[in-house]
């Protein structure tokens, strides 16, 4: 454990303050609206903080980071490109005035204006599926990640006994059930209030601590050596790939040749044999590898080795290239547009010119959301590269905390666990608060027959709060991770986002589309990530038939608009779907 | 490399360092106004509903 009690009295101090203040906003709680959207009070520096800290959770530092370990600063593309297409929908108001004007709580109320009940209903269930699937990993990522930074091992725990059975407890699950029980309790009482204050201070605590330590990082790694490291790296990595490249025909050519002779389960069994053998060679390697910037992975069994792709150019990156950016670049419009937890501050604003104000506000702040963190991996592979190599059991997610746990000081270990957990602690809350509303509003709302009062509204959403949060315990901290987070983010994402975006650009913007095409749009969009998703927990990490997240991404976005255009044309043609109404959607709420 | 792409993102990292820098001291005085703000209308709301009849 590497805490001094500063540091403990750090995030101790943060953790009450945070908490009180959260909890003291419950009384400004009347109704679902003042829960739900903050009576619709928010101005615009409070909506860009609170935005910005729901936005950055340990989860991000994490997936942002790991990109900069594994290619550098081109890693933060998506960073650049969702800066851009917030400040496009900033000035030109695109799909968010319309939706602020509209008055809905939640996207799926304003498809019901336009294409039914139905389509509502389905629109709310696929956002609550890829919105659940999507925060399932925050907690297990959040975890690892503090446990690394204070040198606690992911696998520690203690034991205790119960009735005289013993039960096994890992600190990691238990210190997540703990963070998580604090944001239930302030999101449960305050909703939305509760949360714009606390993601305020979080902003504060978390700002002061991703500019500090980025400080202690450029510091540590000046800035020529950085840039010039990077780039040997990269080149020391293209060499060592060519090597390995010919290594892997060899073996195969072996293999082919075993097969021939042998047959096919002796070729397998070779091939088995080898890669453990490559992977034990790795491993005992890998200190002189490290100074040819080759580090290796040994959490991974067998080990394999890391290098560093094209740190500048994404479009000549390994694991990026054209057709990811352009995945990317969709992604990063219908998030700004769709993704309901950044459209929550928009429904929360006080009028359309200050959701437009809050977005040109915040949006340079997605570029450092996702730079910062990956100048902290990219520096991580520069520092383990010069020092021996990763420690043992490190990896490309987890490199990053190893990295600042060794450079920081007494002091700044606490103000940076202060800040991961403020990033954490705001995003829960938000994307609590976010789908429960969304399950309150859009899945249960439509189902009543009759109107609850005001009181059972807000015991209904605050009881489905509870539930998401057990869901996450339950869930998040048993679901093992294996690949790229972002990538499993982006994916699962991009189940609702898809659909989503097409069916409000046709909503807001074709008076063509209907609710044939609104269905379609829906089911064909979830079909792709759902297939990634499914495919790949399938098939083998290495297996050919994997499906690349960017080939699931863009066909998601193809088959709804395809979904869209082709069922409202068919739907006309037949005669069905909802008719279109004649004036544009406005004011559904007084 | 090409320079261009190394100025970029040189231009983006530190760009990124120095606005959260200034965004954490001008949001930290605006927000906490808007706070006060908001607290005082939600507080006057609810007092009236309390009085209404």
């Amino acid at each position: 454990m590497s805490l001094s009690p500063i540091d403990w009295m750090i995030i101790a101090g943060y953790l009450v303050v945070c908490t009180v203040a959260g909890i003291r906003m419950r009384k400004y709680v009347t109704n679902v609206d003042d829960f739900a959207v903050a009576a619709r009070e928010v101005e615009t520096s409070l909506g860009v903080a609170s935005l910005a800290a729901t936005e950055v959770g340990i989860v991000t530092v994490v997936y942002t980071a790991q990109m900069g370990f594994t290619n550098g600063p081109a890693g933060a593309t998506p960073g650049v490109l969702t800066a851009v297409a917030m400040l496009l929908v900033g000035l030109t108001g695109f799909v968010i005035v319309p939706l602020r004007e509209a008055r809905v709580m939640t996207i799926p109320e304003l498809f019901e204006k336009r294409f039914g009940t139905r389509v509502r209903w389905l629109a709310g269930l696929v956002v609550i599926l890829g919105g659940l699937l999507n925060m399932g990993v925050f907690l297990r990522a959040g975890g690892d990640f503090l446990l690394h930074v204070t040198g606690v091992s992911t696998l520690a725990g203690f034991e205790v006994a119960v009735l005289g059975h013993t039960i096994s407890l890992g600190y990691l699950e238990l210190m997540m059930t703990g963070l998580l029980a604090i944001v239930l309790v302030y999101t449960v009482l305050g909703g939305m209030l509760s949360v714009l204050i606390t993601d305020f201070l979080q902003f504060i605590v978390m700002g002061a601590g991703i500019v500090i330590v980025s400080l202690m990082v450029v510091w540590y790694i000046p800035w020529p050596e950085f840039i010039s490291g990077l780039s040997e790296a990269h080149e020391a990595g293209q060499r060592y790939a060519q090597t390995a490249k010919l290594e892997t025909q060899q073996m195969e050519a072996a293999a082919r040749t075993i097969a021939q002779t042998q047959g096919k389960q002796a070729a397998d069994a070779f091939l088995a044999a080898r890669t453990q053998k490559q992977g034990e060679d790795l491993k005992a390697a890998a200190g002189e590898l490290a100074k040819q910037s080759v580090l290796v992975d040994t959490k991974s069994n067998p080990a394999r080795p890391l290098t560093m792709a094209h740190p500048f150019n994404p479009f000549a990156s390994e694991g990026l290239g054209f057709g990811w950016v352009l995945w990317q670049a969709m992604t990063a419009i219908a998030v700004v547009t769709t993704w309901q937890t950044t459209i929550a501050r928009v429904l929360a604003a006080r009028d359309a010119n200050t959701a437009k104000k809050i977005y040109r506000g915040t949006w340079f702040y997605f570029v450092g959301r996702f730079c910062l963190p990956g100048l902290w991996g990219a520096g991580a592979f520069l520092y383990f590269s010069a020092n021996g190599g990763l420690p043992a059991g490190a990896a490309s997610d987890t490199a990053m905390a190893e990295f600042l746990r060794i450079i920081l000081p007494t002091g700044l270990i606490g103000i940076l666990l202060a800040a991961m957990l403020a990033a954490e602690m705001s995003t829960d809350s938000g994307y609590l608060l976010t789908w429960s509303t969304v399950i309150y509003n859009d899945l249960i709302t439509p189902c009543l027959r009759r109107p609850l009062s005001d009181r059972a509204r807000l015991v209904t959403i605050r009881f489905v709060v509870i539930a998401i949060g057990l869901f996450l315990i339950f869930w998040g901290l048993w679901y093992e991770m294996s690949g790229s987070v972002w990538e499993y983010l982006a994916v699962t994402g991009n189940i609702y986002l898809a659909s989503l975006f097409s069916l409000l650009v046709g909503a807001l913007y074709w008076r063509g589309a209907n609710s044939w095409g609104a269905t379609a749009a829906i089911i064909l969009g979830a079909c792709g990530p759902l297939t990634f998703l499914v495919i790949n927990a399938v098939v083998g990490k290495d297996s050919p038939y994997r499906i690349p997240g960017e080939v699931a991404g863009l066909a998601a976005f193809g088959l709804a608009f395809a979904g869209l255009i082709g069922g409202s044309l068919l739907g006309r043609a037949v005669g069905k779907g909802a008719p279109t109404p004649a004036e544009p959607i406005k004011e559904t709420r007084p | 490399m090409n320079s261009l792409y190394v100025w970029f993102w040189s231009a983006m990292i530190l760009g990124s360092i120095a606005w959260y820098a200034i965004l954490l001291f001008y949001l930290g005085v605006k927000g906490a106004i808007e706070i006060q703000r908001m607290k005082t209308t939600l507080g006057k709301r609810r007092a009236g509903e309390t009085d209404a009849p």
